[in-house]
């Protein structure tokens, strides 16, 4: 298979990486695990927006995942493709919007900086930016093993269903 | 808002392939050739994108303390379009239609004069605006072999990885759940599995 084939076919995964976070952060109150041993504060606010081939929900709610209409949404077919996340890991916290189709981050907040606008900033801003995309790939690897394993169908997906409908 | 300052929206892109031996000159001499220029009103191009110092656009003086911060490349991209007003470029060409109509016996231009005249026109209007600039900051942590580029448009996107590729001699690829994966060096086994699975039946 070609390189582009390849990652065609992956793109829907980003999508189910969201929906599995928000079934993690649901589950869990938010403490999610990032690697073994590791957790963050996780939590889904402020923006959600499901989708599937034809139509879009948009959602603006403090925590818009707990909605009726974000379930419906999920009962309907629609996936998520954007959300707007808070990860909070010790003392420090991270806001960020995560888009599946391209997995980029926007609006990306950080923590408290301590230095000022000059090169010692830099490079604060940008080892605090590599924390928050270290602990979304750490979770991303977690979902990705997971989503490959038996356990997947066996396990997670009767879950994810029983959650969908009870939502 | 973009690296220096604010909260930060980019789009993430490998680079693939190994960094060339002396890649710090090598780099210099790449960037120099693909400095930004400014335009000129005689040309006949609508834009041009070219390399800026980072979070400066006016600073086209790209030095390597400018460049470089320790395992990263920080640059510009600056773009540079002639926007000739709609409704001035509408008033000067219905002029001219009128003139070259009046000095000639016929009823109205063909397409191709018409082509022509507006031609002519734009190249004397640019002389009368000044160029929309924009700029985007980019870093590229040369240990990760990830570059940050702070736009969203993917149209810029693409003008930046063209620049880049010709810059530097690499290839530049957008992040995404299967690179992504690739990058992080998960599991073969996995990476295998990944473009093989069907989407989620709930």
């Amino acid at each position: 298979m070609e390189l582009i084939d390849r990652i065609e076919n992956s793109r829907f995964l980003a999508r189910e990486f969201l929906l599995w976070l928000w079934y993690e952060s649901d589950r869990l109150e938010g403490r999610v695990e990032v690697e073994d041993g590791d957790f963050v504060e996780l939590w889904f606010e402020e923006t959600l927006v499901l989708t599937d081939a034809i139509a879009e929900v948009r959602l603006k709610a403090p925590m818009p995942t707990t909605t009726p209409e974000a379930f419906e949404a999920l009962r309907q077919g629609k996936r998520p493709a954007l959300a707007k996340l808070r990860i909070t890991r010790g003392t420090q916290a991270w806001t960020l919007t995560y888009k599946a189709e391209t997995t980029s981050l926007s609006g990306v907040t950080l923590p408290a900086e301590l230095r000022e606008d000059d090169d010692e900033g830099f490079y604060e801003r940008v080892n605090l930016v590599e924390q928050v995309e270290a602990m979304v790939a750490q979770l991303m690897g977690r979902f990705l093993a997971l989503r490959c394993s038996r356990s997947w169908g066996r396990s997670v997906v009767p879950k994810l269903q029983a959650w969908v409908q009870a939502g | 808002m973009g690296l220096y300052r604010g909260s930060m929206s980019y789009t993430r892109f490998f680079v693939r392939g190994d960094l060339p031996k002396n890649h710090q000159e090598r780099f210099m001499e790449g960037i120099g050739l693909r400095v930004f220029r400014e335009l000129d009103p005689a040309e006949e191009i609508d834009q041009r994108a070219g390399w800026c110092v980072c979070d400066t656009p006016f600073d086209l003086d790209l030095t390597y303390d400018k460049v470089f911060a320790n395992n990263y490349v920080n640059l510009g991209l600056r773009v540079d379009t002639w926007r000739i007003p709609r409704s001035l470029f509408k008033a000067a060409f219905g002029q001219a239609e009128r003139e070259v109509l009046a000095q000639s016996a016929e009823q109205k231009l063909s397409r191709s004069r018409k082509k022509e005249l507006e031609a002519v026109l734009k190249a004397r209007l640019r002389r009368k605006v000044i160029p929309a600039m924009r700029a985007f900051d980019l870093s590229w942590s040369l240990e990760e072999g990830v570059v940050r580029f702070f736009s969203g448009s993917p149209k810029v996107q693409e003008q930046m990885a063209e620049l880049f590729e010709k810059t530097f001699d690499l290839e530049l690829v957008a992040d995404g759940v299967y690179l992504g994966a690739e990058h992080a060096a998960v599991d073969a086994d996995i990476l295998a599995r990944l473009p093989k699975l069907s989407p989620l039946e709930l």
